[in-house]
């Protein structure tokens, strides 16, 4: 095995509301090389399934925040067991 | 007046107990100062309804107030609010509503309309195009909503009318009662119980006029912009509505669980707006010049509760839901068909079943106190007969038809269970998950309710500085929100349309103007602010102080059980920490009443007369 394999980490995506539908996927697992950012996430995703993120009709929350909530915001650096969810804006109350 | 167009300039007072009927004009002064909708009724109700006025007593009143945008040719434009003093909390109540009921009240003539006195019989009220008329209701007596409706719109044919009515619920006082307004409610406060006091069974209302508009061409143009931005840009709500909600919120440990004492419901994929859609849903409903339709029409198609037909919003799925420990989406279609047509509040009936669950699997309560059933978390068929006697004041029921607030009094030992602030029931969010919700519920004008309080959910997840587990900032960020929200509700639009039209917590846009003549845009926040301090006057006025904006122990004091919020809290010393930040940002001070200089800064003391008491 690969020393770049072994320091690959898998990430859960979470597709969530109108986001199943796009992608066809209610969560997947997908894994990346380290040091892979959230920026690297979402190429992969935009590439994979024809989306434009981060666009404003889509949440992206990491492990429950706001990506624009984390210390480096689309260039933070995650790791294996990280949890990434996609789902429209909330409107209402 | 100043203005030329979005309102009508005159106020529609009926007296039940005389069957005098008056027509008298708004001033100008409290439109300019507080818009409309909300902020008018409640200075309607600093004016008529005293701090020793009963809720159920005929001295309280109903006071409906459209806002400029009700009813007319723009996006989303149902609204109208209601104030009264509620037999749930016994104090202030605002509440809102969609359906037909405003708009063809302003087409019919008037911006607003006062129900006052009790009736010596049930009585229906008609009102067509101005002309009132009293008629008899015996016949209607235990009828459902949907059946009380129809019978109303049968006999007052054909044409632009809409009719709000109580069901047996309100008849009956049950202090959880609902107003339903066309199949939209004014749900929470028991405003039902209210009207159930004046032996007023519904009113029809018709209008065929037409709402003036100062600039046609630009009101025009917003209206064919803002259908085309709402088609594409709140397609999420057309398909799946507000249930969409269930599934993000789970996610992030934040939906009530077993009466909130999880924050993860591990059968949410069962009740999420997917099992909606493709298991139970028959049709989008929409509301007046709505263009989303985000109403969800479920049908239950087989099993137990086949046959079983409601709109289900998430709060409804929530509440009869998962923290009622039920993951059937079919019973909660079931629960919410009889909250509606009985004419109860889904979120505290919700609230009232959880209890009755975990009192029952604690021992407080036995099978003698439920008229045998098994309440357990989880027992859908014994959620559908604790409905039942909850509408009916029936057994337990009898008792929870009260309200927490009764129920809190009579039973003290079941306070650390009760999940409310004022005597209301929280709505479906766990402040645990959100701790700027914790403020919301604790500092809203109505008790604990996630619209008027300032709906924090958004913000803490998308803005760098409101980390939704930070304490800090949160004063500050809940009391925008609150002022936000009370000059829409002021306006007649939609919370859900509202952005499209500039209605933000920076506002923008001419469309105010262009309706009215007068640019509020500028003005918009600082209206918020004053309506929100009017109410706390009031609320100040009915004995509200520091102590009545705590939160419940469940909060304070039980860790989240399970989910990804597990072990949180709100604790009373973090909570306070929030508290006293929102005090100073509203300039209130620290027992939670407002300062004398906050009065003048918004020109209260002249708006309300103060100077002449």
């Amino acid at each position: 095995m690969s020393e770049a394999s072994v320091q690959a980490f898998k990430v859960l995506i979470r597709y969530m509301v109108n986001l199943r539908e796009r992608t066809g996927k209610r969560q997947e697992e997908l894994t990346f090389s380290a040091g892979s950012t959230l920026q690297n996430v979402i190429d992969r995703l935009n590439d994979r399934y024809d989306l434009a993120l981060p666009d404003g009709s889509t949440m992206i929350i990491v492990n429950g925040k706001g990506w624009k909530q984390l210390a480096n915001g689309l260039q933070q650096k995650l790791a294996g067991g990280d949890r990434v969810s996609l789902f429209p804006p909330l409107l209402g109350g | 007046m100043r203005f030329n167009g979005g309102y009508l300039g005159r106020i529609l007072r009926i007296d039940l107990s005389s069957r005098a009927v008056s027509e008298e004009p708004v001033r100008e002064l409290d439109l300019l100062k507080l818009l409309g909708g909300r902020g008018l009724a409640a200075k309607y109700y600093y004016d008529e309804i005293g701090a020793n006025v009963r809720p159920l007593a005929k001295e309280n009143k109903l006071i409906f107030m459209t806002g400029p945008l009700t009813g007319v040719r723009l996006p989303s434009t149902p609204k109208f609010q209601l104030a009264t003093k509620s037999p749930n909390t016994g104090i202030y109540l605002c509440a809102n509503s969609s359906g037909q009921f405003g708009p063809y009240l302003k087409k019919g003539g008037f911006d607003g309309l006062i129900i006052e006195g009790c009736a010596q019989k049930w009585t229906t009220l008609k009102i067509e195009d101005g002309q009132v008329s009293f008629h008899e209701a015996d016949h209607l007596l235990g009828m459902s909503n949907s059946e009380a409706q129809a019978a109303l719109k049968r006999d007052a044919g054909q044409g632009s009318l809409s009719s709000l009515t109580i069901g047996p619920a309100g008849e009956k006082l049950v202090r959880l009662a609902s107003i339903n307004v066309d199949a939209r409610f004014f749900g929470r406060g028991g405003a039902g119980a209210v009207m159930g006091s004046k032996k007023l069974k519904g009113i029809v209302v018709r209008g065929t006029g037409t709402i003036p508009v100062a600039d046609p061409d630009t009101v025009q143009n917003t209206f064919r912009e803002g259908v085309a931005v709402l088609k594409e840009s709140r397609a999420a709500h057309t398909k799946y509505g507000t249930p969409q909600f269930v599934e993000v919120l789970n996610d992030l440990g934040c939906i009530p669980t077993r009466n909130f004492q999880s924050s993860y419901f591990e059968g949410a994929d069962k009740v999420d707006a997917h099992a909606m859609v493709e298991n139970y849903k028959e049709k989008n409903s929409a509301c007046y010049m709505c263009t989303i339709a985000c109403g969800q029409v479920n049908r239950v198609k087989e099993g137990p509760f086949a046959g079983a037909r409601a709109r289900t919003e998430y709060e409804t799925v929530v509440m009869l839901g998962p923290n009622c420990g039920v993951d059937d989406f079919g019973a909660i279609v079931k629960a919410a068909e009889l909250c509606d047509q009985m004419g109860i509040d889904t979120i505290s009936t919700g609230n009232a079943v959880a209890l009755t669950m975990e009192l029952f699997e604690r021992g407080l309560i036995t099978k003698e106190d439920t008229d045998g059933i098994e309440a357990s978390f989880g027992n859908a068929a014994a959620m559908i007969d604790l409905i039942r006697m909850i509408a009916g004041k029936r057994s337990i029921g009898a008792l929870l038809a009260e309200g927490m607030k009764i129920v809190a009094e009579k039973k003290p030992q079941w306070r650390p269970y009760i999940v409310a602030v004022k005597g209301l029931p929280f709505a479906a969010y766990d402040p645990r998950g959100f701790y700027g919700n914790a403020l919301t519920f604790g500092t809203s004008s109505r008790g604990a309710c996630h619209n008027v309080g300032g709906w924090t959910v958004r913000h803490e997840l998308i803005s760098k500085e409101y980390d939704r587990f930070a304490v800090e900032g949160k004063g500050k960020l809940v009391k925008t929100i609150q002022d936000n929200r009370a000059y829409v509700d002021s306006t007649g639009i939609c919370t859900v349309a509202r952005s499209s039209m500039g209605f933000t917590d920076n506002p923008k846009g001419n469309v105010l103007q262009a309706v009215t003549g007068h640019d509020f845009t500028p003005e918009l926040l600082a209206i918020g602010e004053r309506i929100y301090n009017l109410e706390r006057v009031i609320l100040n006025r009915e004995g509200i102080r520091r102590n009545d904006d705590q939160l419940p122990e469940r909060i304070m004091k039980d860790p989240v059980q399970t989910g990804p919020c597990k072990g949180r809290l709100v604790t009373s010393e973090m909570y306070n920490t929030m508290l006293d930040e929102y005090y100073a940002a509203r300039g209130w001070d620290q027992d939670g009443q407002v300062k004398q200089q906050t009065l003048e800064t918004f020109g209260l003391p002249e708006l309300l007369g103060m100077h002449d008491e």
